[in-house]
């Protein structure tokens, strides 16, 4: 694995720091407006869409003064590798100024990769939805990332034209179709679309489990879960250290090998028998999957695709 | 299965496994699970909940509940605005049944990442309509406990929503139809807590009440909880440990949240106590306060975190400030939302609520003589803590 992507998989880790830590500190000197130098990319969003105009001319933010709009969450989007962000609002034409029913917030986060670990974070608790790459919605947002742009939707009245803005906003968007590179080394038959997820803390309700990218997979009828998460100690020392915790809660743990790398086998009460393994300083699992031949049968079909074996 | 015999078929499921046993002894490690040791009445509705009770905000795994329940937690607080958790409840259910033994309180109000809890003076279909959806997330054909949640946010006019005719009868529906059991209301403050919460327990509808109440709360919530009790509507407590700040504070060995746990089930009116569970350590930790009395170490421990934090943290429910402030901010409120940002990683919920707001915090930087803090009767540092609370949650540029 090259050091770039070894880095890309840092972010989960620094995700999780830049919000519970660094962005919780707020620096003063930080707010200077000054949108000079800033490209953004106010030429991709329209003067209208789905029966709203846009209200005057949309903003544009960089590193500088992004604490400007989302003060206390700028670390977050910093530290993803953010470009800049751009923001317009909108409100039904006979509507008084100031008051804007919807903002659409287009965040470049210079690669896809970026734009997805934004979502990803962002979209706890919402619903799929079929927008750009992939996207999400609840009754008073929406989100979605197109290549390397994350965009977010919010409305402050009923909501009621959200979703046909967001769409306008998808296809008013250019496409891009290199996918995720976090995703690039899970096996792709059965994967569920719109079926991957990040899971910031407490995967499987175990603190000791973070930033891990999961996908859904349905093969005949079968649904269960790949996951994979960066290791924070060398193999050996997380094996035991996650050995010792799951021991504690009652779960029976055994040493295994998956396409010779080395790995461990759980067999827990609630979670039924889960897997991971250790490959390229990052820990690959499966879980829900029916029989523990299934599960080693999946976990070396991984495993190889993994480590491009 | 032993675990000989489970190392066993694991190399032999594995082929080229090697089979070796990792960690201590696992047989140790389930002995030393602990267990619920008190279970109290909730009112009058012939319910007993675990003293330490499932909060489900950050519900992230299904099998945290089962290994809850297994540990003797029996009640579990959930919301369709508390981003997947009542899904993940639901599939909870769906996999591991024992419904009847899973006492399920949920909250009128809309789903998602970003929803809200319901306004008053909706037509009935709309509050029915947000517990068929519940019901649907949460895989089961009854919910034991609905609730007009979080009264006292959004300033006045809050009566028509704690007594709105078409909620009541929108419950009497659901109840009728076996749909819902009992009816119960909540506040986290900060606007008239006390008042309004005194209101849902002598107005007769409402079969338990949940409210902040910590260690750190103002003496009035004991007269609304004696009140409660004369009248038989049972009381739960949440926000226990006063803004859950983190606190290496111990006192003769006892935990600060174990003490600030045993000091809200000091009291006999309590039926239980609800506390956000997002891992099985946590949940350890916090089921091991079950049944613990409140002893002089635990006061000790409760001084030294008040020492450390009193002058940061704004008291649920006080409200004492609003009247002093001449642009009318809400005050309390916007320190909640801090909090919630700050304390509880909920970041975006604390933004959104905030770019709700029609009076922001921006001009509490420069406002002279802060009569907000002088009217704060517990030292808070309401204009430093306004100023960063804005800081942190503005969403205007």
């Amino acid at each position: 694995m090259s050091a770039a992507r070894a880095g890309l998989l840092l972010i989960p880790a620094l995700i999780a720091v830049a919000v519970y830590i660094d962005g919780q500190r707020y620096d003063p000197a930080t707010l200077k407006f000054d949108a000079t130098g800033h490209a953004g990319a106010g030429a991709l969003l329209p003067m209208e869409a789905a029966g709203l105009r846009m209200e005057g001319a949309s903003r544009i933010y960089g590193k500088d003064n992004l604490f400007e709009y989302v003060n206390g969450h700028a670390e977050f989007f910093i530290s993803l590798g953010f470009k800049s962000l751009t923001v317009a609002a909108y409100s039904p034409p006979a509507s008084p100024p100031g008051k804007p029913e919807y903002t659409v917030d287009l965040y470049d986060m210079g690669a896809p990769e970026n734009a997805f670990g934004a979502l990803a974070q962002e979209s706890a608790g919402m619903d799929p939805a079929d927008l750009g790459a992939m996207g999400f919605s609840s009754g008073r947002a929406a989100m979605f990332i197109a290549g390397k742009y994350y965009c977010k939707l919010d409305s402050f009245g009923a909501g009621g034209k959200l979703a046909e803005l967001a769409r306008a906003m998808a296809s008013a968007l250019p496409e891009d179709e290199t996918g995720l590179p976090q995703f690039a080394d899970f096996p792709k038959t059965g994967a569920v679309k719109n079926g991957r997820s990040f899971k910031r803390e407490d995967y499987m309700g175990l603190d000791f489990i973070q930033g891990v990218f999961e996908q859904e997979y349905d093969r005949a009828g079968e649904r269960f879960f790949a996951f994979k998460f960066k290791l924070g100690d060398a193999r050996e020392a997380f094996a035991q250290k996650t050995g010792d915790a799951l021991k504690e809660m009652g779960a029976e743990v055994a040493q295994a090998a998956f396409a010779g790398a080395m790995g461990i086998l759980v067999r827990d009460k609630y979670e039924g028998s889960w897997a991971l393994a250790f490959v390229n300083g990052q820990a690959l699992g499966a879980r829900q999957i029916g029989d523990e031949k299934a599960l080693a049968a999946f976990m070396e079909e991984f495993v190889k695709k993994a480590s491009g074996s | 299965m032993k675990r000989r015999e489970f190392i066993k078929s694991t190399a032999a499921a594995l082929g080229a496994a090697a089979g070796v046993s990792i960690g201590g002894s696992s047989a140790a490690g389930a002995e030393s699970s602990p267990s619920i040791k008190a279970y109290r009445p909730l009112g009058r509705t012939g319910l007993k909940i675990s003293d330490i009770s499932f909060g489900g905000g950050k519900l992230a795994s299904p099998s945290l509940v089962a290994r809850a329940m297994d540990m003797g937690v029996n009640y579990i607080d959930t919301a369709p605005d508390y981003g997947r958790s009542e899904d993940n409840l639901g599939e909870h259910i769906k996999k591991y049944g024992r419904r009847d033994k899973l006492i399920v309180a949920t909250k009128f109000c809309d789903y998602g990442a970003y929803g809200q809890h319901l306004a008053g003076n909706l037509p009935e279909s709309k509050y029915i309509e947000m517990v068929e959806g519940s019901l649907r997330r949460l895989n089961t054909d009854y919910i034991d406990a609905v609730f007009v949640h979080a009264m006292g946010e959004g300033g006045h006019g809050q009566e028509d929503r704690l007594l709105s005719e078409n909620m009541l009868g929108a419950f009497a529906k659901l109840k009728k139809a076996g749909k819902a059991r009992f009816l119960a209301c909540s506040s986290h403050g900060p606007n008239r807590m006390e008042e309004l919460m005194m209101k849902a327990v002598t107005c007769g509808h409402f079969d338990y009440v949940m409210m902040a109440h910590n260690f750190m709360q103002f003496p009035k919530i004991p007269d609304v909880m004696a009140e409660a009790a004369r009248r038989g509507v049972g009381v739960v407590a949440m926000k226990t440990l006063a803004g859950a700040r983190e606190a290496n504070i111990s006192a003769g060995g006892q935990s600060f949240e174990h003490a600030a746990f045993a000091w809200v089930l000091k009291n006999p009116a309590v039926a239980g106590l609800v506390v956000t569970m997002s891992n099985v350590r946590d949940l350890t930790h916090y089921v091991q306060a079950s049944g613990q009395p409140f002893t002089q170490q635990s006061q000790a421990t409760l001084d030294q975190y008040m020492a450390a934090h009193s002058a940061e943290y704004c008291r649920t429910g006080c409200g004492d400030c609003l009247s002093a402030c001449p642009e009318g901010v809400d005050v309390a409120s916007i320190l909640r939302y801090g909090m919630y940002f700050a304390d509880y990683g909920e970041e975006k919920k604390a933004m959104a609520q905030y770019a709700r707001l029609e009076k922001k915090a921006d001009a509490c930087a420069d406002c002279a003589g802060a009569p907000c803090q002088a009217a704060c009767p517990y030292g808070v540092h309401v204009q430093r803590l306004m100023t960063m609370a804005h800081q942190e949650l503005s969403f205007q540029a």
